[in-house]
C-alpha cells in the first residue's frame, strides 16, 4: 500500500509538528484517561466504604446527614440514642447483630469513635473485606485504644504510644481534654481508603469513664474528679450511642426492620440503607465528577483541532507534493486519503502512548494515590467506557481530519498538475 | 464559433467520419475542435483548438508566449482538465468519454510527466521516487526486486548510477540531478507518451542540451511519443517538429471582473 508508506513518511519529514501533535493527543488522552480511573476509583471507593452493615440507626434527621455524621464523621448527631432504644433494637427477632458507636470526642483533629470490639468483625469495606490490623490487636483493656493507618503515620503513633482525647471535635482542644486519662494504641489498622483510617477507636464504656464528671457540660471541678484507677470501679455501662450499624439475619427483613424503628414510639429514630442514602449523595458529588470528565472531553477537542489546524496550514506548501502525486497517477480519492492516514497515525499514536502513559503512572503511582488519597485504583489496561472513550478519540480524530482531507481533493483537483506555490 | 462543424463535415459520409476516427486512433495525441473555457473572479481564459496531430514515436516542441495555454492543453491530454467542447483522443482512447478515475488511471499507465522544476517529493528517497511512478498503475506494476532494477537501471542511463546516490533524500540532490531523476521516473515503466512542462527552465545553457540529450537518448530507446514545452528555440530546433500554439489555436484571455 503506496499511501500508508507514504503517509508516515511525510510525517517523518515534518517531524517536529507531528511530535508536538501526537504529544498533545497524548497528554489530553492520559488526562482522560485519568480523571476517568479517579472518577470510577472514588466512585467505588465511596460507595464500597461501608458493607454488610444492613441499616444504619440514629436519631432522626435525613438519610444523608445521618451517613454522613455515622459513617463519614462529618458534622454531628442532632441527638444521642438512650441505651434503653439500643436494646430494644437487639431484641428484635429480624436483627443478627447490634454495633453501637458513639462520637463527639477527637484527638488532634481526628475525630474519636466509642464501639464495641465487635466492630471489627461487623464493619467491611469494598467487598466485604474485614478491618486487618498492621500491629497489635483490638482494645482490651478500658484505657486502650485501636488507631486508624493515617492516624498512625501522621502523628507518628505506633503500638504502646500514649494518646489524650480532647473533649469536642475541634482540632485544638482548648484546655478541655481528658489530659487525666491517656490511653495506650493497642492496635494499628492496615488503611483501608475509608473514614476509618482517620479514627481513634475506645471502648463504649471508655468513652463513658472519660466523661465521668462531666455531666454539666463542662470539665468536672473539686469533688467531681475521679482518677483513672477511681473511674475503674465506677458502673461504666453505656447510657446512651450516637448511632448503631445494624445487620439483619436476612436482607429480606430490612425494609420491616426500616418501618419499625421509624414508628418508634419512645424516641424519634430512624434508620437508612446505606446503599440507598450513598446512591443519593453520590448524585450530588457525581455532577462534580462529570464536569470533570467534561473538561478533559474539552481538552481532547483542543487537541484534535490542533492537529486539524496544523494539517489545514500546512495544506499550500503541499500543494506541489499533490501536483506530484497526480502526475504519477494518484487519484484526488488518494490525495484524501493520504491525509486521512497521516491523521489517523497521529491520533493512533497519541491514543497509544497516551494508554502507555496513563498505564505506567497507574502501575508506580498506584500504592502512592492509595496511600495519599485513599483512592484504592483498579489496575486495568481499559474499562469497557475507557475503551469506548479512546474509540470516541479515534473517531472524533477521523471526522475532524476530514475537513482538511476535503480541502485538499478539491485543491487537487482544481489544480491539476499546474504548480501553485 | 469551434463546436459548429464545418460545411464539408456536416455532409461528409459517414464512412469518412469512421476513417477519421480510426486515424486519431492511430495516433499519439488527436484533437478536434477543442474548447476550454476556465473563469473565476479576476480572470476569464478560453482555448479553442481546432485539429492538431502528434503521431506515435514523434518528438514534438511546443512553443508559445507565457500565458498562451500550453500548460493548459498538457492538463488536456493528461486528463486533470477536461474540454467543454470536441474530443481529445491520446493512444487511442478518447478522453472526454472517460470518467476521471478512469483518466488518472490511464495517466498512471500511459505517461510519464516531467515538471519544471522540483519534481520529487522531498522526503523519498531518489529511489522511491522513481519508484513511485509505478505504484499507481496495474499495468505498470512490477515485483518490487523489478521495480528496483528498471528504477536504479534508469538511474544509470541518466549519469545517477550508484547505490549511494539512489538512497540519498531527493531533496538533497542538485538541480540538474533533481531533473534527470524526474525524467527517470517518466521513463520508468516505458510509457508510451512521455509530457514535459519546460524541464529545462532550471538548468544553465549547457545543461540544458545535455539534459536534452539524454531525453532523446531515452526516447529512442522506448520509442516513447515526446511533447516538451520549451521557451528555447535553439532546443525547439533539435525536435522532429515544432508546434506553436498562437499560430495553433483561438485564445482568448480576458483579465479584470465581469469579462
Amino acid at each position: 500500500m503506496i499511501i500508508p508508506r507514504l503517509a508516515l513518511r511525510s510525517l517523518r519529514n515534518r517531524r517536529i509538528t507531528a511530535l508536538l501533535t501526537v504529544l498533545s493527543i497524548t497528554l489530553s488522552v492520559v488526562m482522560l484517561l485519568g480523571v476517568e480511573k479517579i472518577r470510577t476509583g472514588a466512585k467505588t471507593s465511596f460507595l464500597n466504604t461501608i458493607a454488610g452493615t444492613d441499616l444504619i440507626v440514629g436519631a432522626r434527621a435525613g438519610d444523608v446527614q445521618l451517613l454522613l455524621y455515622s459513617v463519614f464523621r462529618i458534622g454531628d448527631a442532632t441527638a444521642n440514642i438512650s441505651w434503653q432504644t439500643v436494646e430494644d433494637i437487639r431484641a428484635r427477632p429480624e436483627v443478627k447483630w447490634v454495633v453501637p458507636i458513639s462520637l463527639g470526642d477527637s484527638h488532634r483533629g481526628f475525630r474519636v469513635m466509642g464501639t464495641s470490639p465487635e466492630y471489627f468483625d461487623h464493619y467491611r469495606y469494598r467487598r466485604n473485606q474485614p478491618l486487618e490490623f498492621s500491629s497489635g490487636q483490638r482494645f482490651d483493656d478500658l484505657f486502650e485504644a485501636v488507631i486508624g493507618h493515617k492516624v498512625a503515620r501522621e502523628l507518628g503513633y505506633q503500638e504502646g504510644s500514649q494518646i489524650v482525647v480532647a473533649h469536642g471535635a475541634g482540632r485544638v482542644s482548648l484546655g478541655a481534654d481528658h489530659g487525666d486519662k491517656p490511653f495506650r494504641v493497642s492496635g494499628i489498622l492496615k488503611p483501608t481508603g475509608t473514614p476509618v483510617d482517620r479514627t481513634v477507636y475506645l471502648k463504649m464504656q471508655a468513652i463513658e469513664a472519660i466523661h465521668v464528671g462531666w455531666e454539666r457540660g463542662s470539665a468536672p471541678r473539686g469533688t467531681d474528679i475521679r482518677s483513672a484507677q477511681q473511674v475503674r470501679q465506677l458502673d461504666l455501662a453505656p447510657k446512651s450511642a450516637t448511632a448503631l450499624y445494624v445487620g439483619l439475619k436476612s436482607r429480606m427483613m430490612t425494609f420491616s426492620l426500616q418501618r419499625w424503628v421509624n414508628t418508634y414510639s419512645q424516641e424519634a429514630i430512624s434508620a437508612i440503607l446505606p446503599g440507598v442514602a450513598f446512591a443519593q449523595l453520590w448524585k450530588i458529588l457525581g455532577n462534580v465528577e462529570l464536569a470533570l470528565l467534561a473538561i478533559s472531553a474539552m481538552v481532547v477537542v483542543t487537541a484534535l483541532l490542533g492537529m486539524v489546524t496544523s494539517v489545514l496550514g500546512s495544506l499550500n506548501e503541499r500543494r506541489r507534493e499533490m501536483a506530484i502525486l497526480r502526475s504519477v497517477g494518484a487519484r484526488p480519492a488518494h490525495i484524501f486519503g493520504l491525509l486521512i492516514s497521516e491523521a489517523a497515525a497521529l491520533v493512533v499514536t497519541g491514543i497509544c502512548l497516551g494508554i502507555i502513559v496513563s498505564f505506567s503512572i497507574l502501575y508506580f503511582g498506584r500504592s502512592m494515590i492509595e496511600e495519599q488519597m485513599g483512592l484504592a485504583l483498579e489496575l486495568k489496561l481499559a474499562t469497557a467506557l475507557e475503551a469506548k472513550l479512546l474509540l470516541a478519540i479515534f473517531v472524533g480524530g477521523m471526522i475532524a481530519s476530514i475537513v482538511p482531507a476535503m480541502r485538499a481533493y478539491q485543491l487537487s483537483l482544481s489544480d491539476g498538475l499546474t504548480i501553485r506555490t | 464559433m469551434p463546436n459548429a462543424a464545418a460545411p464539408a463535415d456536416a455532409t461528409a459520409p459517414a464512412d469518412a467520419a469512421a476513417a477519421d476516427a480510426a486515424a486519431a486512433a492511430a495516433a499519439a495525441v488527436s484533437i478536434k475542435n477543442l474548447l476550454f473555457r476556465f473563469s473565476n473572479s479576476n480572470q476569464s481564459f478560453a482555448l479553442e483548438i481546432g485539429s492538431l496531430t502528434i503521431e506515435k514515436g514523434e518528438r514534438v516542441a511546443l512553443v508559445g508566449p507565457s500565458g498562451s495555454g500550453k500548460s493548459t492543453l498538457l492538463g488536456l491530454i493528461c486528463g486533470v482538465l477536461t474540454p467543454n467542447d470536441g474530443s481529445i483522443w491520446v493512444l487511442g482512447q478518447q478522453l472526454e468519454n472517460m470518467s476521471g478515475r478512469q483518466r488518472d488511471r490511464f495517466r498512471a499507465d500511459t505517461l510519464g510527466v516531467i515538471f519544471q522544476q522540483l519534481n520529487l517529493l522531498p522526503y523519498l528517497s531518489v529511489l522511491d521516487n522513481v519508484m513511485l511512478a509505478l505504484e499507481f498503475s496495474h499495468q505498470r506494476r512490477l515485483s518490487p526486486s523489478q521495480k528496483q532494477e528498471k528504477a536504479r537501471y534508469l538511474l544509470e542511463c541518466l549519469g545517477l548510477g550508484g547505490a549511494e546516490l539512489a538512497a540519498q533524500k531527493a531533496s538533497q540532490l542538485s538541480v540538474g540531478q533533481q531533473q534527470r531523476v524526474a525524467a527517470a521516473r517518466a521513463f520508468v515503466g516505458t510509457p508510451p507518451l512521455i509530457i514535459a512542462d519546460e524541464p529545462t527552465s532550471a538548468l544553465d545553457e549547457d545543461r540544458q542540451s545535455e539534459f536534452l540529450d539524454l531525453l532523446f537518448s531515452q526516447q529512442r530507446q522506448t520509442d516513447a511519443t515526446l511533447l516538451m514545452v520549451t521557451h528555447n528555440n535553439r532546443l525547439a530546433a533539435r525536435f522532429d517538429r515544432v508546434l506553436n500554439l498562437t499560430e495553433l489555436c483561438d485564445l482568448n484571455i480576458t483579465e479584470g471582473a465581469g469579462a
